[in-house]
């Protein structure tokens, strides 16, 4: 992780300097990661565009703003997007609070979310990605990390600027809610 | 990645496999366009870069440039201000070896090259500096306060000014050297060309 940490680091001190060689690397190892975490985040593939071509144009322009002894540039661009898509996020009524008491037994639960098994794949991504959408920022931010780009939580916790701790009690609540909203959804189908 | 027990934990387990459809089933990556908008920016950024940076260190070559011409100019003024003293304090020399006094009219000397006629012309009265002392000449002015000038003047001029020039030149431009003071009396004369 250090190794790739100083092999990022010195492709961002090539592309400061011009190399264009150093900018592929680095988009090519990153714009997918971003792309997918701006659209888990916001729900929105325009705002996923917006975002890494955001991200990639601070970068081609304030190259020399990271500083190494503050984090990876992994966390760098990680948190750019993750600034980036909160502001482009304006929408956040579609943050659904969800009642914490809910006193359904797990195997009630499974009933219900068997219902995803049933959908299709179009429907399943539909129905997943609004219930992601609609967690409370910090959860959401777990959820995208940890559950769908695999980050483990050590490095979760970096780009969250958190403990690993921190990302598993959110990714654990982050889980009960998203299980409660998908249960409710099966409930008014 | 956190180990589910599906039996245990079956909505666990529905949700994990739920979102590990949404992860593989989400774009893999930004669109190509994204990309190719993002490398024609950096190609510009960089080329707009250069430029700056080209403009700016040509600059500063001009600003050194400039300092140093005017350093070497301010060399040679100062080079030129010290030999005009030094040929002024010859002059004076020559002047107290040699008494004040109206230059004397050359005779026409018809038959003659006009430099032989010159140098015949500026042979008396002149040191080795080759300068003439003129009337107002006065011994007693400091060598500080001379300056030597050289002009371009019609030989009737020049004899005006009393310098040994004979009457067939009168009508040719003739460069000279002359010792004037602060006030711009002229104390000596040298015929140059």
């Amino acid at each position: 992780m250090a190794e790739a940490a100083a092999a990022d680091h010195e492709l961002l001190r090539q592309l400061a300097k011009g190399n264009e060689g150093a900018f592929r690397t680095l988009y090519e190892r990153y714009q997918g990661r971003l792309y997918r975490y701006a659209l888990h985040m916001s729900g929105n593939a325009a705002t996923a565009e917006e975002t890494t071509q955001e991200v990639f144009l601070l970068l081609i322009k304030s190259s020399k703003g990271f500083d190494p002894e503050k984090g990876s540039v992994a966390g760098y661009l990680f948190g750019m997007a993750r600034n980036i898509t909160r502001r482009s996020m304006n929408d956040v009524s579609s943050e659904v609070a969800l009642e914490d008491d809910d006193d359904r037994d797990e195997f009630a639960l499974a009933g219900d979310l068997e219902i995803l098994e049933e959908l299709s794949q179009a429907d399943l991504l539909d129905t997943l990605r609004k219930a992601v959408v609609g967690l409370p920022q910090q959860y959401r931010e777990a959820v995208v990390l940890c559950d769908l780009e695999e980050f483990s939580y050590d490095q979760a916790a970096e780009l969250m600027s958190c403990s690993p701790g921190t990302v598993a009690s959110r990714l654990n609540r982050a889980r009960a809610l998203l299980k409660k909203k998908l249960s409710y959804q099966k409930c008014v189908r | 990645m956190r180990e589910i027990d599906p039996i245990r934990n079956p909505s666990e387990a529905l949700l994990s496999s739920a979102l590990n459809r949404l992860a593989s089933g989400s774009p893999k990556g930004a669109p190509d366009e994204i990309g190719g908008s993002l490398l024609r920016e950096f190609r510009q950024h960089h080329r707009r870069r250069r430029q700056k940076r080209m403009a700016l260190v040509g600059s500063i070559a001009a600003c050194i440039l400039a300092v140093a011409v005017l350093v070497v100019q301010k060399g040679v003024w100062n080079h030129g201000a010290k030999s005009a003293a030094l040929q002024a304090q010859q002059v004076q020399q020559a002047g107290k070896s040699a008494q004040p006094q109206k230059a004397p009219e050359v005779p026409s000397t018809h038959g003659m090259a006009s430099t032989e006629r010159l140098s015949a012309a500026t042979t008396s009265n002149s040191g080795a500096t080759g300068f003439v002392t003129l009337a107002p000449y006065d011994s007693t002015v400091s060598a500080a306060d001379l300056t030597i000038v050289r002009v371009e003047l019609t030989g009737s001029d020049l004899r005006l000014l009393g310098a040994p020039v004979t009457e067939d030149l009168s009508d040719q431009r003739l460069l000279a050297d002359v010792v004037v003071s602060g006030d711009g009396t002229p104390y000596a004369l040298r015929i140059v060309r």
